[in-house]
């Protein structure tokens, strides 16, 4: 009984399902077709599909994009923003910048508030916390009566300064919720305290309208659950790859809107860890786009600041996931000058590429891959559609002509232009972050991720890549190895030359209380808790920007104040070369952070189950093209077939349901015991 | 184009992209925040013979034309050049733009020759002169504007040179500071090489310098036949600064052009234009091409990055001496508030005509400038000294065929943000009062221009204030009938006085006292079209969200606009006294200027042609 924990990652078209025999470490998968817009009856289809009955079930493990779609789709709440008297346009000023240089055709998202749903109250507090003065309870009240007569259904409520004292605020809320019982109400010193009002001010109102939306869900789902039968614990995957429960995602629903992507980082991190490849990039290629992220030390990299569109800003810590925009239904054209241009245009889900028949008619990624022999034109790929030959070579004669080529030099050009795009992407953001991709290995997910990675791979120096088992259920399986885990900040503004230390110990000893009790509250039971202290350290003087060094778990003393202004100046030297340290001389303790993680109750260790020939053979050939060999007779393995230990020289083709892994020749994959393909790029 | 297409796409995208790693890797390096905060930076890639092949895709606007000058220095001075070796310069008259961006520029050596070069650009805080930032609104002349720094050799064989650093640091403000700014602009130089060798490695020599030259034919190409299908003709604008900073009594500062289309050539003639000022407006004939490339590609934004190809492409005449094309020692420091923004929307202007019966949605009114408002003084409660920029976003001139944004940067200046009150009320002795846009500020039009803002504070010390902005008076211009937008505005409202007092966008040396009351706002954005062709809708929708006051919808737009309940913020529109409005109104006659709510005469003329009356 209660033997397997179920893993659910609930995206637009598919939900993936992962059942984990807590006993044997066995895994089993599913795949059911998404119902939106509740997203629930996939859910319970999924959980149905692996054979599981309710009692079988210990724990419940969710990764949603219903947060994500809610605002993409603008199906939020409408929500009203109170902000400081005077102060009425933080929200839609936003920070004033747009993404290129020279388009004045771009305009921003709109904002997630109406103008006219923005509200000024009289109140103000200083930087240090001062309060010049108490909020107009009065006013408020003629708002509150104001927004009782609209049908707002939700209250942001952003004062300045309020992540210093949050004072004004909390009388605010206290006072709406008399007067507003039936609304939503959220205040940004408690969603995130943290210094610059826009930011702080955007993820208090993406997290108001997104509030009875996800109220709304998350009670329904518990409530089907228990209709199904389920009893147990069931827990959802934030953006920053940690877990947190229903209630806790009542609370802060904006938390859960990298959901999806987040998990998948996590996937790739523990496959990476648990094939000694501490250092991984995740590389999961879709439909329009590639998600790309770094791990270190088999952890994925976090960070404090997050977009969900280039103006919607939610700065909640998440999985630093970047996006470049290439994909298998990515575009290709012939521009006025007569060079060969390729995405950021997608042909999408919808017509899809060309060879999908669905309409399309332009040449995409998937079109030259299938031209090439690379892709089975009878595989249906994540269960779509067949592939027609015909068509995808018609396309490809449309870039093929004007470039006087023949449709399989267009479409070796085509992808050789998407591979050093995306190759691109990922050198500059591992410069961003300052690592080097010789130094890692390349994790495949996704539809298309198996089919260009070891290309890819060459291209970047990278020796290695690693295609897990499920390469298509990356998120699913991410979010089998989420724990819970919870992020707290609070700003501190100590420099180097005077620091108040009782301050300083106060505030850490403050977060690790809130710690404590969210852990609790989520079922981690003292013995269990892991809190990871740090510090943000910069330059005095510098507005943005900062280094976070670890804080020693002992008591906080001179000493350690000291080492970590150290540590920090030896992290500068390395960046900057040790000249940089006689320019500065007085550093700033920014925020003090606490990661707390609820340690492993049931060690993950999953054992994939195939089907594994003893001496696998090809199941078939095919002539598959490739840059330098031409046409070659390339054999087609089945990769449920292959055992632990089997090995294979490029050229080759891997396939499995909703995958293809392309071997070039000179590359050679083997299989690990995990059952991972590990390819080395020659 | 000789290489296959295949490869020249795949290559052009890598020189891109390695410019956009180096510009990356000087913002994470760098010390000063006008570079880390502010991504005043660039970084770009020249051939052999200085020609531009590629930059950084989120660079600044107004450095990309002073390459091509400054590294035609270098080569002018160092004949000889050795590995290892990287020059310093910012010389404004040479390297054509102001002092404060310094340039760094890095021979590219392969198989011990120069192969191409590596030249980056910061915007540093300070390089002396009179004043701290070096912005000096006083100015007559470039010897108060800070150091000039000719070419020298910074690194030899990658070894710094003491004595060049030191010069620097004795000759501005936190001089040593800079070390950390030379050493980003340094290692960012150090990675466009390695990526540049890999590529030649991998590709050879002959491929690569073959793409140099398909890039620069590829541009040109592409442009030459985007203007061979414009009309040809002669197309004039001009606009005006509100005046000389130290001549206020002379006439506005005339900035005037001709752009001629003959076939697949184009030109643009400037030497309609004022002579020089006294005072810091005009800037040097780099910065003048600078300034036209960047109005050319916001109409031809396909084509961005720039490099020789484009500028191989347009003509540009101009008269050394005017505001222009200034000669040594006429000050530059406001160039970009000055001649820069006048020229980029003027050449704008110019290519709205050519495109008026092509392709009308090239056609953009004027939208917000820049005001710098630099405080400085000691903390009161710190006693530690700061100095400090301020800046304003605001509105973005109306498109033909839909509102321009409110509250965004200068078009020149698209990848800079503004700055959190909460973070200014931390480091400076500011009490902010407002952060929300300025009602009826738009220039209006069937579309019209975006909002400025009000970011009034109060002073909680004592501070000496200086502003060195425009579009005070001469607001930015709105086209086809629609008319200019808001003005920038600076007042004070002292604390016992209860007048306030009208400063300007030339005011120097205000001293503050606790609880001064500065009002500080910025330019709406120019309209586009006849104000009583706007879909009623579209009023009542700008009343109801308070940008637009039922006031000025009944007396511009004519759309009677009635309040149901103020409480919940709902209006209607009385159709039929709207039709009364709109006919009374059709017959008013059209109020020419240059102000704010005038019609811009010559941008009156601007007007959507409909492409069947053409032939």
């Amino acid at each position: 009984m209660s033997e397997y924990i179920v893993a659910i990652d609930v995206g637009g078209t598919f939900t993936d399902m992962i059942g984990y025999h807590v006993e044997s470490g066995k895994v089993t998968s599913a795949k059911t077709p998404s119902t939106p817009p509740d997203f629930i009856d996939g859910m319970i289809n999924g959980i149905a599909a692996l054979n599981l009955a309710p009692d079988q079930i210990r724990l419940i493990k969710i990764g949603t994009t219903i947060a994500t779609n809610t605002i993409i789709m603008r199906t939020g709440a409408r929500t009203a923003l109170l902000t400081t008297h005077g102060f009425r346009d933080v929200l839609h000023a936003a920070r004033a910048s747009r993404p290129t240089l020279y388009d004045s055709d771009w305009d921003p998202a709109p904002a997630l508030v109406s103008r006219r749903d923005t509200l000024g109250v009289k109140e103000r507090v200083a930087y240090d916390g001062e309060v010049l003065e108490a909020i107009d309870i009065d006013g408020l009240r003629q708002t509150a009566k104001a927004l009782k007569e609209r049908d707002t259904k939700s209250v942001a409520i952003s004062f300045l300064h309020s992540y210093v004292n949050g004072i004004n605020e909390a009388a605010a809320k206290e006072f709406l919720q008399r007067e507003l019982p039936d609304h939503y109400i959220c205040v940004s010193s408690e969603i995130l305290p943290e210094i610059r009002e826009f930011e702080r001010t955007s993820t208090t109102v993406a997290n108001a309208y997104l509030g009875p939306v996800l109220e709304r869900y998350l009670s329904r789902l518990a409530e089907r659950l228990e209709a199904f039968g389920y009893t147990g614990p069931a827990l959802i995957t934030h953006s920053g790859g940690g877990l947190m429960s229903l209630d806790a995602a009542r609370r802060m629903p904006a938390r859960i809107c990298q959901s999806g992507p987040a998990a998948g980082v996590v996937a790739g991190a523990n496959i990476g860890r648990s094939a000694g490849r501490p250092n991984v990039i995740n590389l999961d290629i879709g439909g329009t786009s590639a998600d790309v992220s770094l791990s270190i030390g088999g952890q994925a990299l976090i960070r404090s600041e997050w977009n969900m569109d280039f103006n919607i800003t939610i700065n909640f810590p998440a999985v630093d996931v970047s996006t470049v925009g290439a994909g298998g239904g990515s575009i290709a054209r012939v521009d006025a000058g007569g060079a060969l241009r390729v995405g950021p245009d997608s042909a999408g889900a919808r017509p899809g590429p060309a060879c999908y028949g669905q309409g399309g008619v332009e040449p995409t990624v998937t079109d030259a891959n299938l031209v090439l022999g690379r892709l089975d034109p009878d595989t249906r790929l994540a269960g779509k559609v067949a592939m027609n030959r015909d068509l995808a070579e018609a396309a490809i004669a449309r870039i093929a002509k004007p470039l006087n080529l023949s449709v399989t030099d267009a479409a070796v050009g085509l992808l050789r232009i998407m591979r050093a795009n995306m190759a691109s992407g990922i050198r500059l953001l591992s410069v961003k972050r300052g690592h080097d991709p010789r130094g890692f290995s390349l994790v495949a997910f996704g539809g298309a991720g198996p089919l260009h990675a070891v290309g890819l791979a060459r291209e970047l120096g990278i020796p290695e890549v690693i295609v897990p088992f499920y390469p298509g259920c990356g998120s699913a399986l991410g979010n089998l190895f989420v724990e819970v885990r919870h992020d707290f900040v609070k700003s501190l503004f100590e420099t180097s030359s005077r620091y108040n230390l009782g301050r300083i110990q106060a505030v850490v000893a403050d977060l690790e209380t809130q710690a404590r009790e969210r852990l609790k509250a989520e079922g981690v039971s003292e013995g269990h808790m892991i809190l990871r202290r740090s510090i943000e350290v910069r330059n005095y003087g510098q507005v943005s920007g900062s280094i976070l060094v670890p804080l020693p778990e002992a008591d906080i003393t001179p000493q350690t104040i000291e080492s970590i202004f150290e540590a920090y100046k030896r992290h500068q030297a390395t960046i900057y070369g040790s000249t940089f340290n006689d320019v500065v001389s007085e550093f700033e303790l920014v925020n003090a952070r606490i990661s707390a993680e609820g340690d492993r109750a049931i060690e993950i260790d999953p054992i994939y189950v195939n089907e594994p020939q003893a001496e696998p053979k090809p199941v078939s050939s095919r002539k598959v093209y490739f840059e330098g060999s031409g046409w070659l007779d390339t054999p087609i393995y089945r990769r449920p077939e292959l055992p632990a230990g089997f090995s294979v020289v490029g050229p080759a083709i891997i396939e499995q349901n909703d995958t293809t892994t392309l071997l070039d020749p000179g590359s050679r994959a083997t299989v690990d015991e995990r059952l991972n393909l590990l390819c080395q790029v020659s | 184009m000789k290489l296959d297409p295949i490869t020249f796409e795949v290559l052009r995208n890598a020189l891109s992209n390695m410019c956009d790693e180096g510009s990356e890797m000087i913002a994470r390096l760098a010390y000063a925040a006008t570079i880390s905060e502010g991504h005043d930076h660039s970084c770009a890639i020249l051939n052999r013979k200085g020609h531009l092949i590629a930059h950084g895709n989120r660079d600044q606007a107004p450095h990309i034309g002073s390459f091509e000058p400054s590294v035609a220095v270098i080569k002018d001075w160092f004949p000889v050049m050795d590995p290892g070796d990287v020059y310093i310069f910012n010389d404004p008259y040479s390297g054509g733009i102001h002092t404060n961006d310094v340039k760094l520029i890095r021979p590219i050596f392969y198989k011990g020759e120069v192969v191409a070069f590596n030249c980056s650009t910061g915007h540093w805080p300070d390089v002396g002169g009179a004043l701290p930032g070096s912005f000096n609104p006083r100015a007559v002349d470039c010897y108060s504007e800070g150091i000039r720094i000719p070419p020298m050799k910074i690194f030899r064989g990658e070894e710094l040179d003491r004595t060049v650093v030191t010069l620097i640091e004795y000759n501005m403000r936190n001089g040593r500071e800079r070390l950390a700014d030379v050493y980003a602009q340094y290692r960012s130089g150090i990675l466009m090489e390695e990526r540049l060798c890999d590529m030649l490695d991998r590709h050879g020599i002959d491929v690569v310098e073959q793409l140099f030259d398909d890039v620069i034919e590829y541009t040109e190409t592409m442009f030459r036949k985007e203007v061979a299908e414009l009309p040809d003709g002669t197309f004039e604008f001009e606009d005006f600064s509100d005046r000389d900073v130290m001549h206020p009594d002379q006439p506005r500062i005339r900035v005037h052009c001709k752009m001629t289309i003959a076939g697949d050539r184009v030109s643009f003639d400037y030497r309609g234009s004022d002579p020089a000022p006294r005072g810091p407006f005009g800037f040097p004939r780099g910065s003048l091409e600078t300034a036209i490339f960047d109005g050319t590609l916001h109409c031809f934004p396909h084509l961005a990055p720039l490099n020789r190809g484009l500028s191989r492409g347009i003509e540009v005449i101009s008269t050394p001496g005017s505001c222009v094309d200034i000669v040594e020692p006429t000050p530059v420091s406001g160039y970009a508030c000055g001649a820069y923004e006048k020229v980029a929307a003027v050449t704008m202007a110019c290519w709205a005509q050519a495109f008026s019966s092509v392709n009308p949605r090239r056609m953009y009114a004027a939208g917000i400038n820049l005001a710098n408002l630099c405080i400085g003084g000691v903390h009161p409660k710190t006693g530690r000294p700061f100095v400090n920029y301020l800046w304003n976003e605001g509105g973005q001139g109306a498109r033909s065929y839909k509102d321009g944004n409110s509250f965004q940067m200068m078009i020149f200046i698209g990848g800079a943000t503004n700055q959190p009150v909460e973070i200014l009320e931390r480091w400076y002795p500011l009490l902010y009062t407002h952060c929300e846009a300025v009602k009826d500020s738009s220039g209006d039009g069937e579309y019209r221009g975006g909002l400025g803002i009000d970011r009034s504070f109060k002073a909680l010390g004592e501070i000496t204030m200086t502003m060195h902005g425009d579009r005070g008076e001469v607001t930015p211009f709105g086209l086809a009938g629609g008319t200019n937008g808001g003005a920038n505005i600076l007042n004070l409202h002292r604390n016992a006085d209860s007048e306030e007092t009208h400063l300007g966008m030339h005011a120097m040396g205000i001293t503050l006292s606790p609880g001064d009351h500065v009002i500080y706002r910025s330019n709406g954005g120019g309209g586009f079209g006849n104000p009583l062709k706007r879909d009623p809708a579209l009023v009542l929708a700008d009343v109801e969200d308070g940008w637009v006051s039922p006031e000025k919808a009944r007396d511009v737009y004519g759309v009677i606009v009635l309040r149901d309940d103020a409480q919940q913020g709902r209006f209607h529109i009385d159709t039929p006294a709207t039709l009364a409005k709109r006919h009374e109104l059709s017959g008013r006659k059209v109020n020419r200027g240059y102000g704010f709510g005038e019609v811009h005469p010559l941008g009156e003329t601007v007007t959507i042609i409909e492409r069947s009356k053409v032939a």
